[in-house]
C-alpha cells in the first residue's frame, strides 16, 4: 500500500509529510514550496508505508507543468495507492474543489481537514462527520505543526486502504449530466487504460485534458475523436462558453454548496492584526522602508554572529595545524596531505557553522511566517524591467549569503527560463564568502567608500545581465500569479529541523570539495608546481587583466573557495601589506574580477546538479566573459580615480 | 460600468465580469477562486506598473498588472 499526500499548494502536506517521515521535504509558508516529489517511509500501527509527497496542485485542470506532472503521477499510480487529501480547512470551499475532483478518480481516499487550529480562530465550526458522510470517505482534522490528528490520519488512510472506501461523486446539473452520459456513450465498450472509468474519461475529454487523451490515443478511433469534438463543439456554440470554464464553474458551485452543509461561519472576528500588518509591511511606501530594514537586520544579524565565532574556529584548527607540524617532518609529503586536510576541515566548519546556521535560521523565519511572498509582491516591478518576475527576487537575495542556497531556491520559479537566468543572476552577486574578499582588500586598503561603489556596481550589472539575457532568450511572461498566504508563527522545532536539513545538505556536497581542493594546493606547492603554473595564465592574468604574474594560481583556487583567494594572496605575494606589490588599481580590479570571474565549485556543482553541465558550464562561461572584459576595462579606468 | 482591475483603487470591491488571459493564466485565476461571478476587494496597490493584491473569501492573491489589465471588473 502507498499513501500520497495531494493538496492545493501551502496546506500543509510537506509539514504532514514531516511529521510521519522525518523532515525530508523542504515545508515553508509560500505557496509551491515542494516541486519536486518526495517519497519516504513511515511505521504505522507496525506496517512499513510508503509516503509521497506530491507538489500542491490547484487543481487537476492543468495550468502548469507541476499540475501536469502531479496529474500524470496520479493517473499512472498503482492500484494499491490511497490518496491522502490534505486541505487548509480555512479556505475549506475552495479546497473542496480539488477534493471533488480528486473523487473522480475512483480511488480509496481520506480527507484531512489540516489547520484546524486556524478554522477555529477564524470562528467556522466544520462538522467532520457530516463531510465524511458526504464524501463517503473518512475526514480527519489535524494541525499538522502540532503533529495534533496525524496518526488518527494515517491509520484512517490505511482503513480506506484495507476497505477500499472510495469517495462519491456528487452529480452536477442534470443536462451536464446528460451530456457526459453522451460522451461516456462514445468510449463505451472500448478497452480503456487501467484506472481510467468511463466517467472519468468522460470528465476529462470534457475539460480538454491533455493527460488523458494521450492515454486514449491507442483506446479510442480516429472517428471516436471526431466524434467527440464535434460534440465539444457543439456544447461550447450553444452555451458560448468553453467547457474547461464550464467544468470548473460547476465544481465551484458544488464545492460551496458542501461547504454550506458542513460548515457554521461564525460571526467574523474583530479585524486581524496580520491584516493591519499588511497594511504596513505591502504598503506602498512603508513596504519598501520595512522590506530594506527587514533584510538589512536579518544580513547584519548573520554577519555579527558568524564574524564572532569564526576566528575561535579557525583559532582551534590553527593551534591543532600547529601541534601537527610539531609532530610531523614538515617537508614530508604525508604532512603536506595532512595539513591540506586541516585546511580543507577548518574552512568547512568556519563558514558551515558560523554564516551557514544563522543564515538558514534567518531564511527558515523568512520562509515560515510568509513574508517571502510579500518580498516577490513588492519587487515584482522591479524584476518585469529585467525580464523576470516577482519571485525570481528571493533566490537573488538569497545569493547574498551564498550562491549554493540561492541556486537551489530556483526550484521555486517554475518555468526553466525563470530558473536559469535567475540562477546566472544569483551567482553574480556577491555571497558572503565574496563579502570577506571585498571587505579584506578593497575596504582595508582603498575605502569603504570603493567597497560601496562595488555593491552598487554589482547590483547594477546584476540589473544589466538580467536585461540582456532575457533579451537573448525573450518569453512573455505571464505576469504574477501569487497566493499571498496569512502570517505564521514559525515552530520552533521546524525551524531548528529546517536549518539542520539544509546545513546536511550542504555539508554533504560541499565540504569534501572544499577539503580535497586545499590537499591539491598543499601537494602542488610541496612539488614545485604552482610556478609553472603562474607562468602559463601569466599571458592572461597580467598581459590582459594587468595583475601580478604570482596571483594567477590563486585564482584557480579561488574557484575552490572564493575566500581562499584572499587566503592565498597573502601567501603568495609573502606579505599581508598588499599595496607595497601592488598598485590600488590592481587590488581594485583584482578584487572585481574575483567577485565575478567564476561561480566557486560549489555553486558549479549545485548548477550542474539543477540544471545539467551543459547550462552550468554556459553560466560559467558567461561570468568568465563578463569579468574578464570588465576587469580588463577598469586597468585603463580606475588609475584616473585613485 | 465596465472598467479593468488596474484601473480600481485600494478598497472597492468589484466583481469580475471577464477574465481576457489566456487559457492557463484564466484557469489559475479560477482555481484560486477569481472567477466571472465572484466578488474581489483590491486590498493593496503597489506603485507604477506593480502588482495588486485581491482578496477573495479568505484568500489573497497578488496578481501583476500586466495580467490584471485583462481582468474585467463591475464596481458594486
Amino acid at each position: 500500500m502507498r499513501l500520497v499526500l495531494v493538496g492545493q499548494p501551502n496546506s500543509g502536506k510537506s509539514t504532514i509529510f514531516n511529521a510521519v517521515v522525518g523532515y525530508r521535504s523542504l515545508s515553508a509558508n509560500l505557496p509551491g514550496t515542494t516541486v519536486d516529489y518526495t517519497r519516504g517511509r513511515a511505521e504505522i500501527d507496525g506496517r512499513d508505508i510508503e509516503v509521497v509527497d506530491v507538489p500542491g496542485i490547484y487543481s487537476l485542470q492543468v495550468s502548469n507543468e507541476v499540475e501536469r506532472t502531479a496529474v500524470e503521477f496520479l493517473l499512472d499510480a498503482d492500484p494499491d495507492t490511497v490518496l491522502v487529501n490534505v486541505l487548509d480547512a480555512s479556505v475549506l470551499a475552495r479546497s473542496l474543489e480539488l477534493t471533488l475532483q480528486l473523487a473522480e478518480l475512483g480511488r480509496p481516499m481520506v480527507v484531512a481537514l489540516n489547520m484546524s487550529d486556524e478554522v477555529r480562530r477564524k470562528g467556522i465550526e466544520i462538522d467532520a462527520g457530516r463531510l465524511a458522510g458526504r464524501l463517503g470517505v473518512p475526514v480527519v482534522e489535524t494541525v499538522g505543526r502540532s503533529g495534533e490528528g496525524i496518526l488518527e490520519l494515517f491509520q484512517a488512510a490505511l482503513r480506506a486502504g484495507r476497505e477500499r472506501l472510495v469517495p462519491v461523486v456528487p452529480p452536477g446539473p442534470a443536462h451536464l449530466e446528460r451530456f457526459l452520459a453522451g460522451l461516456a456513450e462514445i468510449v463505451h465498450g472500448r478497452p480503456l487504460p487501467a484506472g481510467l472509468s468511463p466517467r472519468l474519461v468522460a470528465t476529462k475529454l470534457f475539460e480538454r485534458d491533455a493527460c488523458v487523451r494521450k492515454r486514449l490515443a491507442a483506446h479510442l478511433t480516429e472517428a471516436d475523436f471526431a466524434a467527440i469534438a464535434a460534440r465539444l463543439a457543439e456544447f461550447e456554440a450553444a452555451t458560448e462558453q468553453r467547457t474547461e470554464f464550464v467544468m470548473s464553474a460547476v465544481r465551484h458551485n458544488l464545492a460551496f454548496e458542501l461547504f454550506e452543509a458542513v460548515a457554521k461561519v461564525g460571526p467574523a472576528p474583530a479585524k486581524d492584526l496580520r491584516l493591519k500588518l499588511d497594511e504596513l509591511l505591502m504598503h506602498p511606501v512603508l513596504g519598501y522602508v520595512f522590506l530594506v530594514a527587514i533584510l538589512a537586520a536579518m544580513f547584519a544579524a548573520v554577519f555579527r554572529f558568524g564574524s564572532a565565532l569564526e576566528p575561535r574556529f579557525l583559532g582551534w584548527f590553527d593551534r591543532f595545524d600547529a601541534w601537527l607540524a610539531g609532530r610531523f617532518d614538515t617537508g614530508s609529503i604525508g604532512f603536506t596531505v595532512l595539513h591540506g586536510l586541516v585546511t580543507g576541515l577548518a574552512g568547512g566548519i568556519g563558514i558551515v557553522v558560523p554564516y551557514l546556521l544563522p543564515f538558514f535560521v534567518v531564511l527558515a523565519l523568512l520562509e515560515d511566517t510568509g513574508y517571502l511572498p510579500r518580498i516577490a509582491f513588492l519587487t515584482d516591478n522591479l524584476m518585469h524591467r529585467i525580464g523576470l518576475h516577482g519571485l525570481s527576487v528571493v533566490p537573488i537575495l538569497l545569493g547574498y549569503g551564498c550562491s549554493v542556497p540561492a541556486v537551489l531556491a530556483t526550484r521555486i520559479l517554475l518555468a526553466r527560463r525563470d530558473r536559469l537566468i535567475t540562477a546566472a543572476l544569483a551567482t553574480l552577486v556577491p555571497c558572503s564568502a565574496r563579502m570577506t574578499v571585498l571587505f579584506g582588500l578593497v575596504a582595508f586598503f582603498l575605502s569603504w567608500q570603493a567597497a560601496v561603489f562595488l555593491y552598487v556596481a554589482n547590483l547594477l550589472l546584476v540589473g544589466l545581465a538580467g536585461r540582456g539575457l532575457s533579451c537573448l532568450w525573450p518569453e512573455e511572461s505571464p505576469g504574477m500569479i501569487l497566493e499571498i498566504p496569512p502570517y505564521r508563527l514559525p515552530g520552533l522545532r521546524t525551524l531548528a529541523r529546517k536549518a539542520w536539513f539544509r546545513l546536511r545538505e550542504f555539508v554533504v556536497v560541499a565540504w569534501p570539495i572544499v577539503i580535497a581542493g586545499s590537499i591539491v594546493l598543499e601537494v602542488l606547492d610541496h612539488v614545485g608546481a604552482a610556478e609553472p603554473i603562474n607562468r602559463f595564465l601569466a599571458p592572461y592574468t597580467a598581459g590582459l587583466l594587468g595583475f601580478p604574474p604570482a596571483v594567477g594560481i590563486t585564482l584557480i583556487f579561488g574557484i575552490l573557495r572564493k575566500e581562499m583567494a584572499l587566503v592565498l594572496l597573502f601567501a603568495v605575494l609573502g606579505t599581508t601589506d598588499v599595496p607595497s606589490v601592488m598598485t590600488l588599481a590592481q587590488i581594485f580590479g583584482y578584487t572585481f574580477f574575483v567577485t565575478l570571474y567564476f561561480p566557486c565549485l560549489a555553486t558549479f556543482a549545485a548548477l550542474v546538479r539543477e540544471f545539467g553541465a551543459k547550462a552550468a558550464a554556459a553560466i560559467a562561461l558567461v561570468t568568465l566573459a563578463t569579468a574578464t572584459v570588465l576587469a580588463a576595462g577598469l586597468r585603463f579606468v580606475v588609475p584616473l580615480f585613485v | 460600468m465596465t472598467i479593468r482591475l488596474v484601473e480600481c483603487r485600494k478598497g472597492d470591491r468589484v466583481r469580475i465580469v471577464k477574465l481576457e488571459a489566456g487559457r492557463s493564466a484564466a484557469l489559475h485565476l479560477v482555481h484560486l477562486g477569481l472567477d466571472v461571478g465572484q466578488t474581489v476587494e483590491i486590498r493593496q496597490r503597489s506603485p507604477l506598473r506593480g502588482p495588486l493584491l485581491v482578496a477573495h473569501d479568505g484568500t489573497e492573491v497578488a496578481i501583476g498588472y500586466g495580467l490584471a489589465e485583462k481582468i474585467l471588473v463591475e464596481k458594486e
